[in-house]
């Protein structure tokens, strides 16, 4: 089970990588990852959402220890 | 009522979501992050329309910044490297991230609206594409984060992402290269921030109900 838990997320950070390079090297309707924060960075909550996230990731693995 | 508007967006709701799983988790202090976080977005609202349409910020777009880029990555990896040598949760990490948190934060409360006032209401094409990814490891990352609770003696089975990452932060070079992407990741996110202030950045798409998406690719061609 460990070893399929472990799978899906693989899948995921590649869904992920491959999406970014559809969207820079085809012409489908996707946007690239610096378009869709550009896009979400548009609203003040999600300009302070977001850079919160990005510092309790930080706080998580470096700060607490998790 | 305009000024609750910011209610209506998902940031407040997600960060309220995860409050509740930090409730779970019996951790205080991000509870206070998170929870405090969606306070701040809601005074912040308060003092405009959401979207802050300052009028200060105009034309302006940020260029040049990757030509550039190898001055801040040899900033970052410096950090990086000497940043790692403290121990994990040492008081020095503790301190480093916490200064950093506050410098962000300074940051964005202060960091210029857009001028564009039809810009807050535009769509990204494709945006869904993104979604279905993220909230799909979301799910699967909640559902590890239940069976744990559900049962904890099973708990190696189903291991979050904290429980596969946070034993390769031990030693020093894992460390350092997390710190290099997370520095780099808050870099990234700050040339976006303030470039997002500009009515026209490059690349971007505007039709006349407002979509706005997938014309980076004109801009490179």
């Amino acid at each position: 089970m460990r070893s399929i838990t472990i799978a899906v997320y693989v899948v995921c950070a590649l869904a992920l990588m491959v999406t970014e390079i559809l969207a820079r090297a085809t012409r489908l309707h996707v946007p690239t990852l610096a378009a869709l924060f550009r896009w979400m960075l548009r609203r003040r909550s999600a300009q302070i959402g977001i850079v919160m996230a990005w510092w309790w990731i930080g706080w998580h693995f470096l700060g607490s220890g998790a | 009522m305009a000024r609750w508007s910011v209610l209506r967006e998902p940031t407040v709701p997600i960060l309220l979501a995860a409050c509740v799983v930090h409730v779970v988790r019996r951790d205080v202090l991000d509870f206070a992050v998170f929870f405090g976080t969606s306070v701040v977005i809601i005074v912040d609202s308060r003092r405009g329309d959401g979207s802050r349409f300052d009028g200060h910020h105009g034309d302006r777009v940020v260029t040049g910044h990757w030509q550039r880029a190898w001055l801040p990555l040899i900033g970052m990896t410096m950090f990086a490297g000497v940043a790692a040598l403290a121990g994990s949760a040492s008081l020095a990490d503790r301190l480093i991230v916490t200064v950093i948190g506050i410098a962000a934060l300074v940051i964005v409360l202060f960091a210029p609206g857009s001028k564009d006032p039809r810009r807050a209401h535009r769509v990204l094409a494709g945006w869904q594409v993104w979604a279905v990814i993220g909230v799909a490891a979301c799910l699967w990352e909640l559902t590890s984060f239940i069976t744990q609770q559900i049962w904890p003696l099973n708990q190696d089975a189903h291991p979050a992402i904290s429980d596969l990452v946070g034993p390769m932060l031990v030693t020093w070079f894992p460390r350092a290269v997390f710190l290099l992407m997370w520095a780099g990741a808050g870099w990234w996110l700050l040339q976006l921030l303030l470039s997002s202030g500009a009515s026209t950045e490059p690349g971007e798409r505007h039709t006349r109900f407002g979509t706005w998406g997938a014309g980076h690719r004109e801009a490179r061609q």
